[in-house]
């Protein structure tokens, strides 16, 4: 997987305990065109601090366009953000 | 006693070259040769941390990044990103602080920790500086170097010795084999000016320094010849201080500024929102101050200092003005001014008054000096105080900075909230 690191618009569900899960997600190409994406499947999530960044990171699954496709999001705690991570 | 000097590699350089990873950069800055700089167009343009490639290169840390391009033409200069440092650093000193309670945060990038007191729990030194050293790497994505001895100065000094990403022992008896060979100037508080007076007796190493007589360094540098032929020979026997517990014994702050100032009017208004700045952070310590100094640094880069020992103790914003006004005047020729600076020292506690048989009351002292507001101006400050901590520096100003590009608080970075690389002594 390569680091894209694109700001994405999201929804998430925030529980009342544990992390908040990644519901779906909407993020635009070089064009322009905006593409959403449900996520299907986050098989896990890790909580990191490189560079003392406090974030979390969730490893995802979803069909897009017929093809089962591999990701991981990224959600920026103390920016309260959202990033495709890597793709 | 076991102590441990933690210190991250290329500080600046490292987190900013993580940070640009984890965002998607395919090159790594710590791989090639890079440097964080300020800009040059409001004249803060001079390396603050550079890469090892460019080490390589000569570049040094100080110097201007003009002088910097010339020895590397082909150098990375990034700016700083001061939240990202301190963001690091907090980073730095949480997995520290699962290791020992007794931590001292020497400055944004170096800690001091004494492991004596938790060896209990995390067994043999090496093996819980390996352990740090891997959490650094793996869970913060930056290197440390661990000097580990028996006390402050031998584990910095031990710290500092191969670089990056090393742990080094520096016990007493590896003094004469690792530390006698080095070059004195690598010796903690051995800088330029005293490592050339040391060179002019033919004293090059630090165990030439350690052998030599006690009362001839004395003689040649006072106190200080008594401090560094002490650290020669590895003595020192100051305790780790957490950071809470530090008293601290003098507060500055200055500002280079982005033209040379002529006008006298300017220059006070730049030496007003460095007081302001300056003073409000002498509050914050709740201690006064009773010597004010200013210096500045002409346009032919000439510095000039000029201070005032007072009979009585200040956190007065406009009293200090006053006086460092005053100070300037009495030094100033009317050169162009390229950079600015109060300092505040000889401090008093704020809930501790020293009174004399000849120290007049509050209402005399008013009449002599003529500040009819004294009292009143006590409670503006701690009320501005209040304000600018709830809403920020820009919420409340004096008037004179009122459509003007000064700031009313000048000097420190990131509105003063940082903590410098460098640290202060031990």
């Amino acid at each position: 997987m390569k680091i894209v690191a694109k700001p994405v618009d999201a929804i998430a569900v925030f529980k009342g305990s544990g992390h908040p899960r990644p519901y779906k997600f909407r993020f635009r190409d070089a064009d322009g065109s905006g593409q959403e994406v449900r996520v299907d499947q986050v098989i896990s999530a890790e909580e990191r601090r490189v560079a003392g960044i406090q974030t979390i990171v969730y490893d995802c699954q979803s069909t897009v366009d017929g093809v089962q496709k591999r990701y991981q999001l990224k959600y920026l705690v103390r920016e309260c953000r959202w990033e495709l991570y890597k793709i | 006693m076991i102590i441990f000097h933690i210190d991250a590699n290329t500080a600046y350089l490292s987190w900013s070259a993580r940070a640009l990873l984890e965002r998607g950069a395919t090159l790594d800055l710590r791989t090639v040769p890079s440097a964080v700089g300020g800009s040059q167009a409001s004249r803060h343009g001079i390396v603050l941390a550079k890469s090892i490639p460019a080490k390589k290169h000569g570049v040094k840390t100080g110097e201007s990044l003009f002088e910097a391009r010339q020895k590397c033409p082909d150098l990375l200069v990034i700016s700083p990103d001061y939240d990202l440092y301190m963001g690091c650093s907090d980073a730095m000193y949480s997995i520290l602080a699962e290791y020992s309670p007794v931590i001292q945060r020497y400055s944004i990038d170096e800690c001091f920790l004494d492991y004596t007191v938790s060896a209990g729990c995390f067994g043999d030194a090496l093996a819980a500086a390996a352990d740090i050293q891997r959490r650094m790497r793996c869970e913060l994505g930056f290197t440390v170097n661990i000097g580990i001895s028996s006390n402050k100065l031998l584990a910095k000094m031990a710290s500092e010795m191969e670089k990056p990403d090393r742990i080094h022992t520096l016990f007493p008896e590896e003094i004469p084999e690792k530390m006698w060979p080095l070059p004195v100037s690598e010796l903690f508080m051995v800088g330029r000016a005293t490592a050339k007076k040391l060179a002019a007796i033919n004293v090059r190493t630090i165990g030439e320094l350690a052998a030599m007589d006690r009362r001839q360094l004395v003689a040649m540098l006072k106190s200080h010849g008594e401090l560094i032929g002490q650290y020669a020979r590895g003595i020192d026997s100051t305790p780790v201080i957490p950071n809470d517990r530090i008293l601290q014994k003098g507060i500055g702050n200055s500002m280079t500024i982005f033209y040379d100032v002529t006008d006298r009017s300017e220059l006070h208004a730049y030496l007003l929102s460095l007081c302001e700045r300056a003073s409000a952070r002498l509050r914050g310590q709740r201690v006064r101050a009773s010597l004010i100094s200013v210096s500045f640094r002409t346009d032919v880069f000439a510095s000039r200092q000029h201070q005032r020992q007072l009979s009585l103790y200040t956190d007065r914003t406009s009293e200090i003005y006053r006086i460092a006004r005053m100070l300037v005047d009495e030094c100033w020729m009317g050169e162009p001014v390229r950079q600015l600076g109060v300092s505040l020292g000889a401090f008093s506690r704020t809930d501790q008054e020293q009174l004399s048989v000849f120290d007049r009351t509050d209402q005399e002292r008013l009449s002599v000096f003529g500040w009819g507001e004294e009292l009143e101006s006590r409670s503006v400050d701690a009320c501005v105080d209040d304000i600018r901590a709830r809403y920020g520096t820009d919420a409340i100003m004096r008037g004179v900075f009122a459509n003007t590009t000064i700031k009313p608080m000048e000097g420190g970075v990131n509105e003063g909230q940082f903590l410098m690389m460098g640290g202060y002594g031990l």
